[in-house]
């Protein structure tokens, strides 16, 4: 597109960008800052939160790591909840992608009528909130008494995403040209060999980027591991929930700032690094219907 | 793909689904209509005579006692509770309504938890939609515009309100509007001049509008990286016809633009509707659950938040959650369906 436009709308353009910049981001770099002072900096007038007046009276410092020594004191544990949430992403990403990657090729190689059946099914599973399928879970989880087990949260992470990863793999799939599996199998491979030796190869961005995702929907999950997890099984989100239970009890919201930060790091390293994956992802569900 | 091939690898995901959401889901059915046989209230007698008196008086005890056996099958009793349809509730607030339609709808309908829940649902999507949408369009557009290594960055801070989990952005929000001297709360004192001390968290009518502007906050980053992409694909052809034949911008936004990105609209208010239902870590994250609650926050509560589990109803709930998603996404199977039917040819 030729962009000539006069110098009025390109202060417009710029100012807007600008505003539209620190509305997005600024409320993250205040959290980031604020959780480096103490509760009455943080939470008190919002002059206070930018001079750190009562944390420099305290510490002599204009910043103190007090909210996260909390958060991960022995009290409050919130190391074990990362451990926690680095086992249970790690296995639901690789779990979801093996069977996704397996799934997604067969659905779109098949011109079978059933696979789009099963195709549509999996749109409904989709498009399901979470939550409404929690109960179904608790009641026979409760009853086998295998409750607030780490694996089992993993396997229904993995079912749940299950319907859109394979959606998403699918998509992926059908831009790699059919003849590649077909000059595959006329050189002699079984279909088992041709889907790993010659099409997997060319899969790998599809696959990065789908992984993405269901990291994504593992690690901000709150449903699913809030109502399956037990206390000590259980993962950032839910804990930061309770800590918000107990912060008015005893005094230390600090501890729930410190955490919101920790569990946010990641995300920031991981969209710094694959904004183009997580762009072009957020748009193959859309741009392909 | 031979059926044999094709079932083999489809068979683990496959299996995962089955097991791990028909199954479930078979069970939420069954769990709305069927209940363990209620435990029974056995009543016992001890009585006395007054060696005085030679009045004999009885007092009664109360106990529970739990009762083993088959599941009993409750009929619509869980859908009629008063905590989802309150089918009683409604009845008797109708016959007993003497104040008209309008009474009726805000005094006893407005009040029963799943009504109230399904009018927050409504009020957020019909509040939030065209923001979205709008917000959207201009971010996409003004960063279309953007000299070329500015966009890089200025796509990175638009992802993080969208990527973090909704339980962290929101209390990322929260904070600065809920104290007296949060940044936010200043601002917005400053700019309701028509207003003394106007608070955040004071009315149910407040409560829905920050969650409203959190949701706004949320969802335009995703609106805004669709439309995006939905522009690199417009026609440069089509444009420079248009500014040939003096088409002013508006113009071309309207008759070109805007039509190339119909489909995409339509893709991101779907998603968004059905996303309002999901709605749930935001009322932890603004503490608004006096005030606001989602149907997603009704389930968790029946499920989590109370002590004794209320299956039944939690059940229920999401059986007509499901019911109302699957009937937004309606048309979207037919024409998916159809454009499967069409490609196959």
């Amino acid at each position: 597109m030729t962009k000539r436009h006069p110098l009025a709308l390109l202060v417009l353009i710029y100012g807007f960008a600008a505003l539209w910049v620190v509305v997005a981001a600024f409320p993250f770099v205040w959290t980031t800052w604020g959780s480096l002072k103490i509760e009455t900096d943080f939470f008190g007038h919002w002059v206070k939160n930018l001079t750190g007046e009562d944390t420099l009276r305290s510490f002599g410092s204009y910043f103190t790591t007090l909210g996260y020594d909390s958060a991960f004191s022995a009290k409050k544990q919130f190391g074990q909840a990362v451990g926690n949430t680095m086992i249970i992403t790690v296995c639901t990403v690789v779990i979801s992608l093996t069977f996704g990657t397996l799934g997604g090729y067969a659905l779109a190689r098949s011109t079978a009528r059933y696979a789009f059946v099963l195709l549509i099914i999996a749109l409904v599973f989709r498009a399901m909130p979470h939550i409404t399928l929690v109960s179904g879970y608790m009641e026979p989880l409760f009853r086998w008494g295998i409750w607030g087990e780490t694996w089992v949260a993993v396997i229904v992470l993995v079912a749940i995403n299950q319907p859109f990863t394979i959606w998403m793999m699918r998509s992926f799939f059908m831009n790699v040209p059919r003849e590649l599996d077909e000059s595959a199998m006329i050189d002699g491979c079984n279909r088992l060999q041709g889907f790993w030796y010659v099409i997997m190869p060319v899969m790998w961005p599809g696959v990065i980027t789908t992984g993405l995702f269901s990291f994504l929907l593992a690690y901000n999950d709150f449903t699913v591991t809030s109502a399956l997890l037990s206390q000590q099984n259980t993962t950032m989100i839910p804990r930061i929930a309770g800590f918000l239970g107990s912060a008015q009890n005893d005094g230390d919201q600090m501890a729930a700032v410190a955490a919101v930060v920790t569990a946010t790091a990641p995300l920031f390293v991981l969209i710094m690094v694959f904004q183009r994956q997580l762009v072009s992802g957020l748009t193959a569900g859309a741009v392909k219907g | 793909m031979p059926h044999r091939a094709f079932f083999a690898f489809l068979m683990p995901s496959l299996l995962a689904m089955v097991l791990f959401i028909l199954l479930p889901l078979f069970s939420v059915g069954y769990q709305s209509l069927f209940s363990p046989p209620r435990d029974i209230e056995t009543i016992s007698e001890i009585c006395s005579t007054n060696f005085l008196t030679g009045v004999r008086s009885c007092e009664q005890t109360i106990s529970m006692e739990k009762v083993e056996g088959t599941n009993v099958f409750r009929g619509l009793d869980f859908f009629c509770g008063r905590s989802v349809l309150a089918c009683n509730e409604l009845a008797t607030g109708w016959s007993e309504n003497t104040q008209g339609v309008g009474y009726f709808w805000s005094k006893v309908v407005l009040n029963l938890p799943l009504y109230k829940a399904m009018a927050f649902t409504l009020f957020y999507t019909v509040l939030t939609t065209p923001f979205i949408l709008a917000l959207g369009l201009v971010v996409a557009l003004v960063v279309d515009n953007l000299w070329r290594p500015l966009r890089g960055p200025t796509i990175f801070a638009s992802l993080l309100p969208f990527i973090v989990t909704p339980l962290v952005g929101s209390l990322v929000l929260f904070w600065m509007t809920d104290n007296t001297g949060g940044l936010l709360y200043s601002i917005t004192n400053g700019l309701a001049f028509w207003a003394d001390d106007f608070s955040l968290r004071a009315s149910p009518q407040a409560t829905w509008a920050v969650i409203a502007v959190y949701g706004v906050w949320h969802v335009t980053p995703f609106a805004f990286v669709v439309f995006y992409a939905g522009l690199q694909t417009v026609s440069q052809d089509q444009l420079e016809a248009a500014m040939i034949d003096g088409a002013p911008r508006i113009d071309r936004l309207r008759y070109v633009i805007i039509p190339h990105l119909m489909p995409l609209i339509t893709f991101v208010l779907l998603i968004h509707i059905m996303d309002a239902f999901r709605v749930l870590e935001p009322i932890f994250g603004f503490q608004a659950a006096a005030n606001a609650q989602s149907v997603s926050y009704l389930i968790y509560e029946h499920l989590v938040l109370q002590a004794d589990k209320r299956y039944g109803s939690a059940a229920a709930t999401s059986v007509l959650t499901i019911v109302m998603v699957f009937i937004l996404l309606f048309p979207v199977l037919v024409r998916t369906w159809r454009d499967f039917r069409i490609a196959a040819r």
